[in-house]
């Protein structure tokens, strides 16, 4: 089911905080995170987190279209082995 | 909070990574059996989308990428199979018992004959191999692998003491690719560079 507008979007309010600092601040940094289950808001575009997946930190730039998903979508938590030299990345 | 073990520079007379050179042969996918009976070799691709195997007029197959013992097959048929799969007809290859001995094969071809891509994009074997240093001039290693994740993927930078560090490719952070250097510069957010 799905989570009452009413509510909003959970975010767990320490990391809240720490976006807040970083914003506000107009610093730069990367936010350390265990928090899988918050969501993404549009504050988050442009920052970068640690987000952890049980084992270590994976690196989750944040961009537009991440918004409304949550953190731990963009942090496997499996990783999967096999041929990928002809995959491509794109910047 | 523990503490971050300093960034060493790498030796700058190292040789350029095997992985980079255009002549070495790149996996394309797998071959997993027969289509019918009129020769049709179903291939898992190993790439994005089925577009490069689709494209390819020869292909190497062997045990792996760079094997010795692999044989060259020029393509005479193609088209899409099963999700994730391709169909290639190959001169030479006719009926299922033949295609049973290709089963578990890898599918290659040279890197020169892949397509090019358009500005921003790499392909993976291109990046892995590359030294990475931040934008202060900080070596941090060098690219060992490459992870996907739901969003950009991930290099993995491991240092000289086999340090790993994993760095984002979204273009804000990776600020210049140079390939012919095999250098990747990224950016010095603090914390970015933290190892894992």
């Amino acid at each position: 089911m799905a989570r009452s507008l009413r509510k909003g979007p959970f975010i767990e309010p320490s990391l809240q905080k720490k976006v807040d600092k970083l914003t506000t601040g107009g610093g730069k940094g990367v936010i350390k995170t265990w928090s899988r289950r918050s969501m993404i808001t549009p504050d988050f575009v442009g920052l970068t987190f640690h987000v952890h997946n049980g084992k270590l930190f994976m690196p989750v730039f944040v961009t537009e279209n991440m918004v409304g998903h949550r953190l731990g979508e963009f942090a496997p938590t499996r990783k999967f082995t096999g041929h990928a030299s002809a995959k491509k990345v794109k910047r | 909070m523990t503490q971050q073990p300093p960034l060493k520079s790498l030796k700058q007379s190292a040789p350029p990574p095997p992985s980079r050179q255009r002549h070495q042969r790149i996996v394309l996918g797998e071959i997993i059996g027969a289509h019918g009976l009129d020769g049709e070799v179903r291939i898992r691709f190993a790439s994005d989308g089925p577009e490069t195997l689709l494209a390819t007029e020869a292909v190497w197959v062997g045990s792996s990428a760079n094997d010795p013992e692999a044989r060259r097959y020029r393509v005479h048929g193609c088209g899409l199979g099963r999700k994730g799969e391709v169909r290639l007809t190959f001169d030479g290859v006719e009926g299922r018992d033949a295609i049973g001995r290709l089963v578990g094969l890898v599918v290659a071809a040279p890197a020169s004959d892949l397509p090019a891509l358009p500005e921003g994009e790499f392909y993976w074997y291109e990046l892995i191999g590359c030294r990475v240093a931040s934008e202060t001039g900080l070596e941090v290693g060098i690219v060992r692998e490459i992870w996907e994740t739901g969003a950009h993927d991930i290099l993995v930078v491991e240092d000289e003491d086999g340090v790993r560090r994993l760095l984002p490719t979204a273009a804000e952070l990776m600020k210049n690719v140079d390939l012919d250097a095999g250098r990747i510069v990224v950016a010095d957010l603090p914390g970015l560079l933290e190892p894992v």
